[in-house]
């Protein structure tokens, strides 16, 4: 081959690579072309999938009764689990379980008159003692009032809880509830009781009240004791749910007699 | 990495990620707590409102979208390979912010969530590896 042949060979080889390089340069600047396509397709998709999401959480909305409960209890010292005034010569335990129905009917119907009668005076003052005996819902609900407790609101949560029950044992008591019912609570700080629901002192209080409720034969909900001061506590059988039921036994405790 | 062996290494991954998202959905449909090495983080994310989008588990999203990016890897040419990362993408992306709602909202940690965020990170990654290196340059055809 004449060394013209071979120049001309060469130069053919160099453009042909020329060539290919800039094949490969513009089908790379195509794939991350549509590289940049598709992660911008991508974040917008995640976007739409956030928004979804945060519009589905929250503090639930929907539940209603904060503004009873605020009304009914206004006023009134709570510590922990304990309403009313400290120095009440008598005290009515309750035990109940936050999924139990005839608890919520307790709650809605006689409770009222018993704080307006009874408690607001300083006669007698209540302590709610929440157990878990139907299902895993009660057990959620009882941490969840537990926890309101720390923050001096178990009353307003629980009276807020039963006007928003669900089917038992249907599942519905998970976070959006609880976060839903506390919302509802004025003046009580919902991360923190979604935090303190998981601190083994509340699960430790909750076991404290089941040991108790054992050792006192609570065999259903609501159960209710007296105590004058520092007393043992007595059973308190009560015929119905109704404040007329309530009365006397009540008026008996607040006087001492 | 050749670009057989990213792909082998996605289905790999995504069959792992199938697995993980099969369990998570189950557990949410039995109603069982998932098991749990981080004490009861696993219950209490399954529990959390953010388990559910729009009244369907998370868990299943994640399963549709392992099983979509295994079909996906058998598209041939640029379709597949795009397909790939833009799923993986979404994946990577949504399970970045569940994992940033564990660690700053929920306060708990689900590892298998952890487990399915760092699979779906990884498909993501290499897939994304794939679509900028391209296919494998063909044989010079000698001309």
């Amino acid at each position: 081959m004449s060394t013209r042949a071979a120049a001309k060979e060469r130069a053919r080889a160099g453009r042909k690579q020329a060539e290919r390089e800039r094949r490969e340069a513009e089908r790379r600047r195509q794939r991350l072309f549509q590289l940049g396509a598709v992660v911008l397709a991508a974040a917008l998709i995640v976007a739409v999938l956030i928004g979804v999401s945060q519009s589905g959480s929250g503090d639930g909305g929907n539940v209603e009764g904060g503004a009873d409960a605020g009304a009914l209890f206004a006023g009134i010292p709570q510590n922990g689990n304990a309403l009313g005034d400290p120095g009440a010569i008598g005290t009515m335990t309750e035990f109940a379980d936050l999924q139990c129905p005839y608890c919520a009917q307790y709650a809605g119907e006689v409770l009222p008159e018993i704080v307006r009668e009874h408690v607001r005076g300083g006669g007698v003052r209540l302590a709610l003692l929440p157990i878990a005996i139907i299902g895993p819902d009660s057990e959620r609900g009882a941490l969840a009032t537990i926890a309101a407790g720390r923050q001096d609101r178990m009353w307003q949560f629980a009276h807020v809880f039963y006007a928003s029950q669900g089917a038992e044992n249907s599942g519905y008591v998970d976070d959006g509830f609880i976060r839903g019912v506390a919302a509802a609570v004025p003046g009580l700080d919902v991360d923190r009781l979604m935090r303190d629901m998981q601190r083994p002192a509340v699960a430790a209080e909750l076991r404290r009240n089941q040991a108790r409720a054992q050792l006192l034969g609570v065999s259903g909900t609501p159960t209710f004791f007296v105590a004058r001061g520092d007393g043992a506590p007595e059973p308190l059988p009560v015929q119905s749910l109704s404040a007329e039921a309530f009365a006397e036994p009540l008026a008996r405790l607040s006087s001492g007699g | 990495m050749t670009d057989r062996g990213a792909l082998i290494a996605i289905r790999a991954l995504a069959l792992a990620g199938i697995g993980v998202a099969a369990y998570l959905t189950w557990a949410h449909y039995a109603d069982v707590a998932p098991v749990c090495a981080t004490g009861g983080g696993c219950e209490r994310v399954q529990n959390s409102e953010y388990s559910e989008l729009a009244g369907m588990p998370v868990a299943i999203l994640g399963l549709a979208g392992y099983l979509t990016i295994v079909a996906a890897s058998f598209v041939p040419g640029e379709a597949g390979r795009l397909g790939v990362a833009g799923i993986a993408l979404t994946g990577a992306g949504f399970s970045a912010y569940l994992t940033y709602l564990e660690l700053f909202v929920i306060d708990a940690i689900c590892q298998w969530c952890v487990a399915s965020a760092v699979i779906m990170a990884a498909i993501a990654a290499l897939a994304v590896v794939r679509v900028v290196l391209g296919p494998p340059l063909e044989p010079a055809t000698g001309r």
